[in-house]
């Protein structure tokens, strides 16, 4: 047992092989003119659809009060896949890719209540002193955090579309 | 510069401001989106035309990345620049400046043009094609930045 006290395990859960988040719904103003959500409101979504892997990680309100670090985000990627209407539940699930001694990238999908994948996202994450407002490395403990779930995650396939370049097809 | 379109000056509302006393990472999409809607009324991609209900245009992909945090009372402007236009869809950046000169965050985009009666996505009218192309034409005559198509990684 770990005597992390800043780690919710329980913040998710996992199905199928992805670590989920809460159901979350769609706000009738993240509508915009052509009557689907707006694209930026699916970060909106991918962000606090992100809080159940940081709070699992240890990352959080208490960590940030005792040790004066917290997370900020340097990259971070969505594509749009299927349209989200006003009504509709959607979960997001988290997976770390890869860890380095100060930042972390990750990926999320935004899952429809049905089942299908409306949107992925791709993120960089740094630690930062909230003092002086600078990248810095994670204490031993997060590290740890990090790591441990990075194994854990690594059972999984990593998706084919991380890593992919933007363009357009002729 | 003087190349690139500019948005009008925008304003970070009170409630985007997240525990970290920042604009949280979400609205920047907003504010680049918004920026977007502005060049889009230049290319004749505006409410006019999508009000027509028979085309509109939709986001296929969206990169951000932070490079200086943005705070309440702060104001911005939003670039865009053309990398590329195809017949359905057109690959742009954007930076989002500080009023102070200052580059707060890069974006780049993939935006799809769109029949609304699949919806699916469809060819851009001549007029509107012609007015991208004049615009890629434009903006090809500016270094692209190097980060654009850069992969997301960590430094270790």
């Amino acid at each position: 047992m770990t005597a992390d006290p800043y780690r919710k395990p329980m913040a998710g859960e996992i199905v199928d092989g992805r670590f989920l988040g809460e159901e979350m719904e769609i706000k009738p103003e993240w509508i915009d003119f052509n009557g689907h959500l707006n694209m930026a409101y699916y970060g909106v979504l991918f962000d606090v659809g992100c809080n159940h892997g940081f709070r699992a990680l240890g990352f959080g309100d208490a960590y940030r009060r005792d040790h004066g670090f917290t997370t900020m985000t340097a990259d971070f990627r969505i594509r749009y896949l299927r349209e989200l209407h006003l009504g509709d539940r959607v979960r997001c699930s988290f997976r770390v890719v890869k860890v380095g001694s100060k930042a972390f990238h990750y990926c999320q999908e935004l899952i429809h209540s049905d089942g299908w994948v409306s949107a992925t996202a791709e993120t960089v994450n740094l630690h930062v002193d909230m003092k002086a407002r600078r990248v810095a490395p994670y204490t031993e403990a997060r590290r740890v955090a990090l790591h441990q779930m990075a194994e854990e995650h690594s059972k999984w396939p990593v998706p084919d579309w991380v890593g992919l370049p933007l363009g357009v097809r002729n | 510069m003087s190349e690139i379109f500019l948005s009008p000056e925008m304003d970070i509302k009170p409630e985007w401001i997240d525990q970290n006393g920042h604009l949280n990472m979400a609205y920047y999409g907003v504010l680049f989106d918004t920026g977007v809607d502005e060049a889009c009324k230049e290319l004749g991609l505006g409410w006019e035309y999508t009000a027509q209900g028979t085309h509109t245009t939709y986001s296929a992909e969206f990169r951000i990345r932070y490079r200086q945090e943005l705070h309440l009372g702060h104001k911005v402007r939003a670039s865009f620049r053309l990398l590329d236009v195809g017949p359905k869809a057109i690959h742009f950046c954007q930076e989002l400046i500080h009023s102070d000169g200052w580059v707060a965050a890069t974006g780049e985009g993939i935006s799809l043009h769109i029949d609304q009666s699949g919806p699916r996505v469809a060819p851009y009218p001549d007029d509107i094609k012609a007015k991208l192309d004049a615009m890629l034409a434009k903006h090809a005559q500016i270094p692209v930045p190097d980060w654009v198509g850069a992969p997301m990684q960590i430094r270790k």
